[in-house]
């Protein structure tokens, strides 16, 4: 694909398109919906966490409905067998009596996979995501069987209820690219939600993006520019969550166990990219970075006993950091 | 995407316009610097007179600020690149410019060369509505107040001397230049006539500045003073115009080999004779301004000297008649010796300890003539640093110091402060103490007794970390709240 202007300002148009078709559904939540677009085009998968009711599993489901892609949706309990995604060996019965095994597909085949309550599951069945969410690729038996591009993992975890979960472990939580909380809805936000879906018909999601075109914006982002003081800027911002010895690691020397990894930087560059795609701008500036700061770090760094003791949480923290850390002037 | 990325556009355009504009503004800031240090070496100059602060001093100051405004000036010049950086950041660009610019001069790497150029496009046009004089406006740099507060500074003590002086001179600090113009030469007007003689102590603190009266009353016909003279030169000069100092100039002007040789002559001779002969000339001198200074200290330098001479060679004489008898007295007055020399001045511990042996005989020879001497010896050594008129009688000084009386008591309280010490390490380390201990003690009967202290285990923390799934959920808020108590209590 040739850069071209028209073609800048096409996929910051469709971009737009996919939004407007979700804010038919969704109200408000805007940084929820262009976190998980930012996900989708990035290549990357999305973790939701918030009170039930908050539209989280809407908010999945319309963009589902948005994209002409595949779609399937796993509630995970505790029972759930790791089978039950990936898919298992059955037996198959030809026409002349012949049998053989065949691998039967689980629902992870598809572009879009919603994991509702994914920390209901037990770690055995989180852990049969890892393989799919970072190789894109689904191993039974002998055989691995790709996953088709694109590919997002959608999860939603409740905070409450923590009786009978079982916390995402770090190398889980690594693998989203972003972690979205999504809050209660403002009081005019809530209006809008009463009314609409007071209303018998519900509001009709048309689908305005297909995979190729998806993928078009995808290869689209992933060619902005990102200037050598935006990177060390991403970078900086990873390290001073780290916690060893620097002028700049004081907090999290305190209050972090253990800080962002590289994935952190990857993922604050990535989804950089498509925001400024999706702001119509052809180069990813420091405040993408800031912006994107809280969703690409806050599950990559884990909080130590005096920070629960202080009532910090990785927000805070991150938000410190960023204050902390200066915009480099000279080269 | 019309120009070749090597033909220089509007965003390099921009940034050159912008670095210059940035360039200026610190060179402006680094010359004022440059002139400031300048500035701050003449103000000490002007302050401190080129009696402390001597003229070469200026060149040097001034290469000093020229020397760290250059090197400032190399630091702070930013690159283009940091340049673009700051446009966008201060016109809020969202790093459009700064983007364009670097990959603009960027040779072929990894990114997509026809986004950049759709990228350089774009800030074209967006460099188009930049003003460099709005994104750098011309601002006054804190140094050209500081400069400007220095200059300020020094044309006011410019022109203080200026006032003060009639021919103007940096020799003179310029707070001796307003004490004597604010209150006059000294606490006693100079008698008449001896305008030359008040001459020769203000020139003294000041030689470069006369009094003002005198530069009015000086004669069309005689020469200026001349400036580049030398204060002690200047005060050669004037001393043989004095008609009445010969007995400070006698004073002061006394070689060291006439003390020498008076001193070594004979000791008796000499306290009788110099003692009351400087006390005769300390006090039959003239109330006179200049004798408040110096000349009172060199003299009484002189005559603790001479004291000093009197009392060595007196003890030499007396040592070897006193020494039976001191050490008869030694023996009893040991603990008065320490008890005095304890109790005595720390910094004076030297004579203290050379009175001790004398002051120990005094108390044990009951009204001994010799003793009695010793310790006013002693006493007179101690107060010597006060006494600065030398009041005390040569006289009366006999000392028994050199002697080696006392020497066995000191050896002896060495040997017991060492026994005690010992036997207090023992008694303090006799709890961490483990194993067997052996004693060598004479024959008489010894006793040695260890306190016994009940003792228990300790408990050690092993330091095991408590990771998060460790602690379960119902204990969280009550470990939480645990440690919000004992942080408040901390704080």
């Amino acid at each position: 694909m040739v850069a071209t202007e028209a073609v800048a300002q096409s996929a910051t148009e469709h971009i737009d398109l996919v939004r407007g078709e979700i804010h038919k559904v969704i109200v408000g939540h805007e940084e929820v919906v262009d976190g998980v677009l930012n996900a989708l085009l990035a290549g990357g998968h999305v973790l939701l966490e918030g009170v039930p009711g908050l539209g989280k599993t809407t908010l999945l489901r319309t963009l589902g409905r948005a994209l002409h892609l595949d779609y399937s949706r796993i509630q995970f309990t505790p029972d759930l067998m790791p089978a039950d995604i990936l898919g298992s060996m059955v037996m198959d019965t030809n026409d002349v009596g012949a049998k053989s095994l065949r691998f039967e597909r689980g629902p992870i085949f598809a572009h879009l996979l919603l994991a509702d309550e994914i920390n209901r599951a037990t770690p055995r069945t989180q852990s049969a995501l890892l393989e799919a969410m970072q190789e894109k690729t689904v191993t039974s038996g002998t055989s691995t069987h790709p996953l088709e591009e694109p590919f997002l993992v959608m999860a939603t975890q409740n905070p409450l209820e923590m009786e009978g979960t079982y916390p995402l472990p770090e190398a889980q939580l690594d693998r989203f690219l972003v972690k979205i909380l999504v809050e209660y809805p403002e009081r005019n936000e809530l209006t809008a939600i009463v009314e609409r879906t007071a209303v018998p018909v519900q509001p009709e999601v048309n689908a305005v993006l297909d995979r190729r075109q998806i993928l078009e914006l995808r290869a689209m982002a992933s060619k902005l520019l990102v200037a050598p003081h935006v990177r060390d800027y991403a970078i900086s911002l990873v390290l001073a969550t780290q916690p060893k010895p620097g002028p700049r690691n004081a907090l999290a020397r305190k209050y972090i166990r253990y800080g962002s990894s590289p994935r952190g930087a990857q993922a604050l560059v990535f989804c950089g990219r498509v925001r400024a795609l999706m702001q119509g701008r052809l180069q990813v500036s420091i405040d993408d970075v800031r912006a994107l700061a809280l969703p690409a770090l806050r599950h990559r760094v884990i909080l130590n006993f005096d920070a629960h003791a202080d009532n910090r949480s990785e927000d805070d923290l991150l938000l410190e950091i960023l204050d902390s850390l200066p915009q480099s002037t000279r080269t | 995407m019309s120009e070749s990325p090597s033909s220089p556009g509007l965003v390099e355009a921009l940034v050159r316009s912008c670095r210059s504009r940035v360039a200026s503004q610190i060179s402006r800031r680094e010359c004022f610097l440059a002139s400031g240090v300048a500035l701050l070496g003449i103000c000490s100059l002007l302050l401190m007179g080129t009696r402390y602060v001597p003229v070469v001093m200026l060149p040097l100051a001034a290469s000093l600020g020229a020397w760290m405004a250059i090197q400032r000036w190399r630091a702070d010049l930013p690159s283009g690149y940091a340049v673009a950086r700051r446009i966008d950041r201060r016109e809020a660009l969202a790093d459009q410019i700064s983007t364009a610019y670097y990959f603009r001069l960027a040779e072929t790497g990894t990114f997509s060369r026809a986004v950049a150029d759709l990228q350089y496009e774009r800030a074209t046009r967006t460099a188009a509505t930049v003003r460099p004089a709005t994104v750098f406006p011309r601002t006054v740099p804190s140094t050209q107040r500081t400069a400007t507060a220095l200059l300020a500074a020094a044309l006011l003590m410019f022109g203080l001397r200026a006032a003060l002086q009639s021919s103007l001179s940096f020799e003179p600090p310029l707070a001796t230049l307003l004490m004597t113009s604010l209150f006059g030469a000294g606490p006693e007007p100079p008698p008449a006539g001896s305008t030359q003689a008040a001459a020769l102590e203000q020139g003294e603190a000041d030689p470069g500045m006369p009094e003002p009266e005198d530069l009015f009353e000086r004669p069309a016909g005689e020469p200026e003073e001349n400036d580049n003279q030398l204060p002690h030169e200047a005060h050669e000069e004037q001393q043989p115009q004095s008609d009445e100092m010969p007995e400070v100039e006698g004073l002061i002007t006394l070689p060291l080999e006439e003390i020498q040789a008076e001193n070594a002559a004979d000791g008796a001779m000499m306290q009788g004779e110099d003692g009351p002969a400087g006390e005769e000339n300390a006090a039959d001198l003239p109330p006179d301004p200049s004798d408040d200074g110096w000349d009172d200290e060199s003299q009484s330098l002189m005559d603790k000297l001479k004291q000093a001479f009197a009392n060595m060679l007196e003890t030499l004489d007396m040592a070897s008649v006193e020494s039976s008898d001191s050490e008869q007295g030694k023996e009893q007055g040991s603990g008065n010796a320490e008890e005095s020399a304890s109790a005595g001045d720390p910094a004076q511990s030297g004579e203290a300890d050379q009175a001790m042996t004398s002051q120990s005989a005094d108390a044990s020879m009951e009204g001994g003539e010799p003793g009695q001497e010793a310790g006013e010896t002693a006493s007179a050594g101690n107060t010597s640093g006060e006494d600065s008129t030398g009041e005390q009688s040569s006289g009366e000084n006999a000392s028994a110091a050199g002697t080696s009386d006392g020497s066995k008591d000191f050896a002896e309280a060495e040997h017991e402060e060492v026994l005690g010490a010992l036997e207090q390490l023992y008694m303090e380390r006799a709890e961490n103490m483990k194993g067997e201990v052996t004693i060598e003690t004479r024959l008489a009967e010894q006793s040695a007794s260890v306190p016994y202290r009940q003792r228990s285990t300790t408990h050690s923390d092993r330091g095991g970390a408590v990771t998060r799934d460790e602690i379960p959920a119902s204990y969280r808020t009550y470990i939480q709240n645990y440690f919000d108590t004992l942080r408040r209590n901390t704080e």
